[in-house]
């Protein structure tokens, strides 16, 4: 019975979603409005994570699972969960072996947590830990769960190596053979290429082209420069690296093995270090190649989870309110025909969600752009300064708007933290809700692109 | 960390040759287990003062087998020598000798307890000598004993009868199996007041107590014991700790608060998470420290001044924010980590020594302040203790700092636990200003 | 005049077989024939192999439909095509020959269980600025319907026939592009990494192990530093990747430039005209060496309209 949302009638139909939801503090709580119903709101409780380290390092032989319950008994413990019976745990890994077919359940089992805790996996890419977010932010807001945890984890070096497709076979046959000469005429399908195991790429599976040298394609469309890049990693790195000296991270992150600190952040890189850099994507085009490992994000292992609740349950545990999740979009791109660039897709959603929720960047404090690439930052800024991109491809009047550099990833991004693919989201939802509490007013507006030409926005609104 | 050599001496061949050969013959102590009686014997209650019938009244109360007198060859769990009324040192001899005749009976892990007076201003000399003789012949006493029995006594300020809920509260600590480590010391009961003992098993139950530098060694094992006498933990320690941290706060259905208690707004931290997650702070415990040695001759600004930092600053600084805010509460206690090496000195040490004698210097001055307020301030001060710190000591250096104890071993991070527990209870309100040190009675200090 | 093959004929035998010839002819410096035969070869009741469209499917990285994919159509006719390449009057050496371009009408969704009938000849001898090249046509039919054609060029090199003009092979060598100045396309659109073993995969579900795209060893006896990939992988590779879906009716070309050497870095860009699958227009597509920035191959795909088939 604990589950009825605050407001009996709150569950009747919406009649759509065209209505600005500024109307707010009616009756004393700040609840989302929307057309006729009024959902109550979904509030960012906390979050934690595990630093992150780049692949192969000091969490090579951590699995997602390992991480994963790492990050949740690290949230536990800040909370005071221990024994607590969520209303539901939403993770997923964009890397995962086959063994973690119920990764999250499985790590909620190993976890702090109440066992009967329920879970579920959810995948969409570098998007996974933003929508696992939205997902369960909507469930609150309907009233169906009263609390939930977010999140996401990812092993670049824990990645799955799949056995290749002739041994694949040779297996299947094998398992199906009764008779032993029918097991030797399915082990003489063996050649000694199928023994090789296929490792993981990041190559989007219907170009075969890398994130990378998409983006490369993007940049080099957008005529990003070097050293615009270059400024934008070194912003990320100061950034995140003062946030920690001041504190920022000390109730958002659990060392995890030994680590306590982001390994790939570099407190004290310059622009200098990064122009030295070679240019690692790109190197086939036309175009001068301006993507390095400096102003790219490496491959990255970590997890990162969120605390959601309704108000109610967040006072009737005494635990602190840091946002509210007001809104999300995603949208997609077609990529595969070289039509758009693979990560332009958040260019696309932010104008319809802005849109729906009445809203422009003027509304927002804080802009959480995930940095994949600092390019990508870069390409989604000046798309949205573009007028005749605007236009064409986005179907405005004009211009969507400039987004000032000292309100974007004022506590540094993924070039400073990394990537785990499925984190990121779940790492830039709480930092943002932290950053929004500590300000005590104003909005933040979240940004991810995700593989398959994919992407994620979301607005975030301090209580 | 293990003692192999307390081992090795209990395996029974072996007991006969550590024995013949006069080797030192350390015994398992006895530790408090929930559910077993405060003493495994009967107890002997000696005195010839009024307060010996309250005493044994008291004792009786908590279902013991009081005894006035024992039969012969009888085996003793305990006696409690009152003292109260001592006016002259002749008073003792009676006394003392027939304590002397049974200690043979003096079960394993048996107690002696002495209830006496400090010398206070304007005692008459006769006075002042046969209290101050009580001090000698117990410390005297408790090198002496064996078998992991201890000797302690209580000290009675002016005013404060044996009856005092305090006083009752520090018999049955240091009658119990919680005060194992706590040998040849005295603790001095300043004013009557407190709730004295519960018969609860949780006697803090309903406090939220914080304990820093909570990872691990001593201050998880803090935690641990204060969750089992039933207090709400937050557990505080420095970020880069805070794996070990979450794993402590975890196993105890705690918070973990990932705070350096050297940084300015700590102490704000600390008391806005006490009082949004559980409506104020009743236990504050300091157990956070470093240690940084080196000669004073090698001694370098860093590692002074980080020593002094965390181990005393942050102390002081953080007090005075607590005493001064409405969320600690009124009848709060403070427990402040201070170390043997404090009082008497470690070669290599005099950073490390300077801050933990410095907390105890805080803890008196501070105890003086508070006064009557209803808050407790009291320090613990751990001798040479099983932890990860004392396990890289190199092996020969580490044998020797275990034997030179009465009770020839090292305490556990359990039995500072034991004592900072004790301290925080509603029974210990009637001590305050202490530093009373769980060193098996260490030859080092006094 | 139509010879009727009784059987498909082994690929490999007629690949055997060639060998022999040409190994004759090393001996003896036969006079080659001048002219084409004139014979068209018919094979009656193909069908095709489930399991090895599938096999196909795979290797082109599409799912198996209901439908013959217009690549595996090829795989199905080549042996009757190379029949006629190995007949003794035939005028060029079966073996080395260069695959220069395909041009094929994929006239309707061809269903895996229908019987074909393909008839396969030569025409358009013509001289080469290297050699000689020739076409060879051939249709496929189901029932009385002709539902795909193929028309694929090959380049003899080195052989110059008799009674050819200097002037022929002067207008050929002026229609060949310059390769000094290659225009590559300024971005790919997709990225092709092709194992040392990619010859060998094709050759398992294709049947082709002519012996240039199995290994190092087997492609130097035929002059090659390296193998080379089956120019009909690549096609078909493209037209899986850029082309319509297999119940679509389309035509396609693809001309061959530089070989791919296994194995070897492919980069594409596809210009796909189509909002969404289901509106494919067409497509255009280059393949390209990003070291050498040489062209592997481009090809252009469109769709056909229902009456546009045969004519």
């Amino acid at each position: 019975m604990n589950n009825l949302p605050t407001e009996p009638n709150s569950m009747s139909e919406s009649n759509g979603m065209s209505e600005s939801n500024r109307t707010a503090e009616s009756d004393g709580t700040t609840e989302s409005y929307r057309g006729g119903a009024k959902p109550r709101a979904a509030v960012v409780i906390g979050g934690n994570r595990i630093p992150f380290a780049r692949s192969g390092g000091p969490y090579a032989y951590a699995s997602n699972q390992d991480m994963l319950t790492a990050a949740l008994d690290g949230l536990v413990a800040r909370f005071g969960l221990q024994g607590e019976r969520i209303g539901e745990v939403a993770a997923g890994a964009v890397l995962k072996h086959s063994r973690d077919f119920n990764l999250t359940r499985e790590a909620v089992l190993g976890s702090a947590l109440a066992a009967d805790t329920p879970a579920y996996d959810l995948q969409q890419a570098c998007a996974t830990g933003l929508e696992t977010v939205v997902g369960l932010s909507n469930k609150i807001k309907l009233g169906q769960i009263d609390s939930g945890i977010a999140g996401g984890a990812d092993s670049a070096s824990d990645a799955p190596v799949a056995v290749s497709e002739g041994l694949r076979r040779v297996l299947l046959d094998l398992s199906r053979a009764r008779t032993t000469p029918q097991k030797l005429a399915a082990l003489r399908n063996l050649r000694p290429a199928d023994l090789k195991p296929n490792a993981p790429t990041t190559a989007e599976p219907r170009t075969g082209l890398s994130m990378g040298e998409h983006q490369a394609i993007t940049t080099a469309r957008w005529d990003i420069s070097r050293q615009a890049q270059d400024e934008l990693a070194l912003a990320s790195h100061t950034n995140m690296a003062a946030a920690y000296d001041r504190g920022f991270f000390d109730d958002l992150v659990t060392p995890f093995r030994g680590v306590s600190r982001d390994a790939n952040l570099r407190a004290d890189t310059s622009l200098e270090k990064l122009a030295s850099l070679k240019p690692v994507f790109g190197r086939d085009l036309t175009a001068q190649a301006t993507m390095t490992a400096g102003n790219s994000t490496p491959l990255t292992d970590g997890a990162a989870v969120v605390l959601l609740g309704s108000e109610d349950y967040a006072r009737k545990h005494s635990l602190p309110m840091l946002a509210n999740v007001v809104d999300a979009e995603a949208a997609a791109v077609d990529f595969v025909h070289g039509k758009e660039g693979l990560l332009m897709a958040p260019v696309y959603a932010m104008p319809r969600l802005l849109q729906r929720n009445n809203m422009t960047f003027a509304d927002f404090d804080f802009f959480e752009i995930h940095e994949a690439f600092a390019s990508t930052v870069l390409t989604s800024l000046a798309a949205w300064e573009d007028e005749d991109f605007c236009r064409t491809q986005l179907g405005l009047s004009g211009a969507l708007g400039t987004v000032h550099r000292n309100k974007l990833n004022v506590n540094g991004s993924s070039l400073a933290a990394g990537h785990p693919f499925a984190a990121t989201g779940a790492r830039i939802v709480a930092s943002l809700a932290k950053s929004l509490a500590e300000k005590g007013s104003g909005r933040g507006l979240i940004s991810v692109c995700a593989a398959g030409g994919q992407g994620v926005v979301a607005i975030l609104e301090a209580r | 960390m293990a003692d192999t050599y307390l081992k090795f001496v209990n395996a029974q061949p072996f007991t006969r040759v550590a024995k013949a050969a006069g080797l030192p013959r350390p015994v398992p102590l006895r530790r408090y287990m929930q559910g077993e009686p405060i003493v495994p014997g009967p107890v002997l209650v000696l005195g010839r003062s009024s307060g010996t019938q309250a005493v044994s009244s008291t004792l009786l109360q908590w279902d013991l087998d009081v005894r006035r007198h024992m039969r012969p060859k009888e085996k003793l769990g305990a006696a409690v020598v009152i003292l109260d009324d001592l006016t002259h040192p002749a008073q003792l001899s009676d006394i003392f000798l027939e304590l002397g005749g049974l200690l043979r009976e003096l079960l394993p892990g048996g107690r002696v307890v002495t209830i006496s007076r400090p010398p206070a201003h304007g005692t008459p000399p006769e006075t002042a000598a046969a209290q101050r003789a009580v001090e000698g012949m117990l410390r005297s006493l408790a090198k002496e004993l064996r078998g992991g029995a201890t000797a302690n006594g209580i000290l009675l300020d002016a005013g404060v009868d044996v009856t005092g809920h305090s006083v009752s509260a520090a018999l049955e600590f240091l009658l119990s199996g919680k005060s194992a480590y706590v040998d040849g010391q005295f603790i001095t009961v300043g004013h009557s007041e407190g709730v004295g003992p519960t018969d609860s098993a949780t006697p803090l139950s309903g406090r939220t107590a914080v304990v820093t530098g909570a990872a691990r060694g001593i201050g998880a094992e803090i935690v641990q014991v204060l969750r089992r006498d039933g207090a709400q933990i937050i557990a505080v320690d420095v970020p880069a700790a805070g794996e070990h941290l979450a794993r402590v706060a975890n196993d105890v259905g705690g918070t973990a608060l990932q705070v350096d208690v050297t940084a300015p707004d700590a102490a704000e931290r600390i008391l806005h998470h006490a009082a949004t997650r559980y409506g104020g702070l009743d236990i504050m415990v300091h157990n956070a420290g470093i240690t940084r040695d080196r000669l004073l001759a090698n001694m370098d600004a860093a590692r002074w001044n980080s020593v002094m930092a965390v181990n005393l600053e942050s102390q002081l600084r953080i007090n005075v924010q607590l005493l001064g805010s409405p969320d600690f509460s009124a009848d709060g206690s403070i427990v402040c980590l201070a170390s043997t090496s404090g009082i008497a000195g470690n070669r290599g040490q005099t950073n490390y020594a300077a801050s933990k004698a410095g907390v105890i210097g805080m803890v008196r001055a501070t105890a003086e302040a508070l006064a009557g307020s209803g808050r407790t301030i009291n320090a613990v001060a751990p001798g040479f203790i099983e932890t990860d710190m004392t396990a890289k000591m190199p092996f020969a250096t580490r044998e020797v700092a275990r034997r030179l104890s009465s009770l020839q071993q090292g305490g556990l991070p359990l039995d500072v636990a034991e004592v900072v527990s004790f301290l925080a209870s509603p029974g210990a309100a009637g001590i305050s200003g202490q530093a009373l040190r769980v060193c098996g009675q260490n030859l080092v200090g006094a | 005049m139509d010879r009727v093959l009784a059987d498909p004929p082994e690929l490999t035998s007629l690949y055997a077989g060639a060998l022999a010839v040409s190994a004759r002819a090393g001996l003896r410096r036969r006079q080659r024939p001048s002219a084409l035969p004139l014979d068209r070869h018919r094979l009656d009741g193909l069908l095709a192999a489930p399991d090895e469209v599938e096999g196909f499917q795979r290797l082109m990285g599409r799912a198996r439909g209901d439908f013959v994919p217009s690549g595996y159509v090829h795989i199905l006719v080549f042996p009757v095509a190379v029949s006629v390449l190995s007949r003794p009057d035939f005028p060029l050496p079966l073996l080395g020959m260069i695959h220069l371009r395909n041009e094929i009408h994929h006239l309707r969704p061809i269903r895996l269980d229908e019987r074909l009938a393909v008839t396969a000849w030569v025409e358009n001898l013509t001289p080469h600025r290297s050699g000689s090249q020739v076409d060879v046509v051939v249709h496929v039919h189901s029932g009385p319907e002709m539902v795909w054609m193929g028309r694929s060029t090959y380049l003899a090199k080195g052989i110059h026939l008799t009674g050819t003009s200097d002037a022929d092979v002067a207008t050929a060598v002026a229609a060949d592009a310059s390769p000094a100045a290659e225009e590559l396309p300024g971005c790919p659109t997709a990225e092709w990494s092709l194992g040392g073993d990619t010859g060998r995969r094709y050759a398992a579900v294709s049947g082709d192990y002519n012996p240039i795209h199995l290994s190092v060893l087997s492609a130097r006896a035929l002059g090659m530093k390296r193998p080379i990939a089956h120019g009909m992988y690549l096609a078909s590779r493209m037209v899986a990747a850029a082309g319509p879906d297999e119940s679509t009716p389309f035509k396609w070309t693809v001309e061959f430039r530089a070989p791919v050497l296994l194995p070897s870095r492919v980069l594409l860009s596809a210009e796909v005209d189509a909002s969404s699958t289901a509106q494919w227009r067409g497509a255009e597509v280059v393949a390209w060496d990003p070291r050498r920035r040489r062209t592997h191959f481009s090809g252009r795909l469109e769709r056909l309209t229902v009456d546009a088939g045969a004519k």
